[in-house]
């Protein structure tokens, strides 16, 4: 067993991050199982109450659009790494660390606003997107699908 | 410390045994998650909590959500569960499970006869010093990093988008 002093203050704050996450969590998870009201029906279960009848399944497949979102996100956790890495040396790294960092942040930048340009970051499908220059099939120019 | 560190590779190895014989691929990728906070627990044991952050961040925050979207968007149903039951037949899990013995005497050979470590094992490299290092001898290896994750991303949307 390492003594106490052996172990990194991270090593503690981490601890206590930890154990305040499961405590916060399990307060809030407990306490709605405490004070929420449970009742059974035999039309509790139905999606809505003296409504219509559900059918068939919830199953459906999803637009391969909000598969590209989640990959920009892990491009740009990683893009946060290095600046993470750089954040907590910025003294020791100086001039040169500060001016790589710029750089970094600048084709970061750089290649959000492209993405954003080119719509990438749209989530609505073409047809539905308000009506820009760079969008062939925008509602203006496809005026027998209703736009919403 | 030793068993917080053994109960963490307990956890780890545990949560990869019900990844590989979770027939929910949902529920595998969960197992997977919590397997790979294990992982970076025993890295912040190891003495490298840049690499505990990574693991946190990068693989249980990052790559596995974006698997877990995915597995999701997929919408897997009844029927993989059973196809799953077909396919884990002996016939497919022997010769990696062969392998990763042969692994496991590895690491219980460095283990138990306490074999040569390397000395980074021993020595705590936090954060500051990654960042050091990064920003000042491997500036280069950064500048050619963010132009790869440039092209990664202008990548991701041109193949990634259908028309």
């Amino acid at each position: 067993m390492a003594p106490i002093s052996a172990w990194s203050a991270n090593t503690w704050s981490l601890i206590v991050y930890t154990v305040a996450v499961i405590g916060i969590v399990g307060l809030m998870l407990g306490l709605s199982w405490i004070l929420g009201g449970r009742d059974w029906g035999r039309a509790k279960d139905e999606q809505f109450e003296s409504g219509v009848l559900g059918q068939g399944t919830a199953r459906l497949r999803f637009s391969a659009k909000f598969y590209l979102v989640a990959m920009f996100f892990v491009i740009f956790d990683v893009e946060a790494l290095f600046l993470y890495a750089w954040a907590v040396s910025v003294r020791e790294a100086g001039w040169a660390g500060f001016i790589e960092a710029s750089i970094f942040i600048f084709i970061l930048a750089a290649s959000l606003v492209y993405l954003w340009k080119i719509g990438a970051l749209e989530w609505a499908p073409a047809s539905r997107r308000p009506s820009s220059p760079s969008e062939p099939d925008s509602p203006a120019a496809k005026p027998d699908r209703p736009a919403r | 410390m030793t068993f917080f560190f053994y109960l963490a590779a307990a956890v780890a190895v545990i949560s990869t045994l019900f990844v590989i014989f979770g027939r929910n691929p949902v529920h595998a990728l969960l197992n997977l998650v919590v397997s790979l906070l294990a992982v970076a627990g025993l890295f912040f044991m190891l003495g490298a909590p840049f690499a505990g952050a990574l693991e946190v961040i990068v693989y249980a925050g990052a790559i596995m959500v974006l698997f877990v979207f995915v597995v999701m968007m997929l919408n897997l149903g009844k029927e993989i569960e059973d196809q799953e039951r077909r396919w884990l037949t002996p016939k497919v899990w022997f010769a990696p499970a062969v392998l990763s013995v042969l692994l496991l005497g590895g690491l219980l050979d460095v283990l138990l006869t306490g074999g040569q470590t390397h000395a980074a094992a021993t020595t705590t490299i936090d954060a500051k010093q990654v960042g050091v290092h990064l920003f000042g001898p491997y500036l280069l290896a950064v500048e050619l990093g963010s132009m790869l994750l440039l092209a990664a991303l202008v990548a991701a949307y041109h193949l990634g988008r259908h028309d």
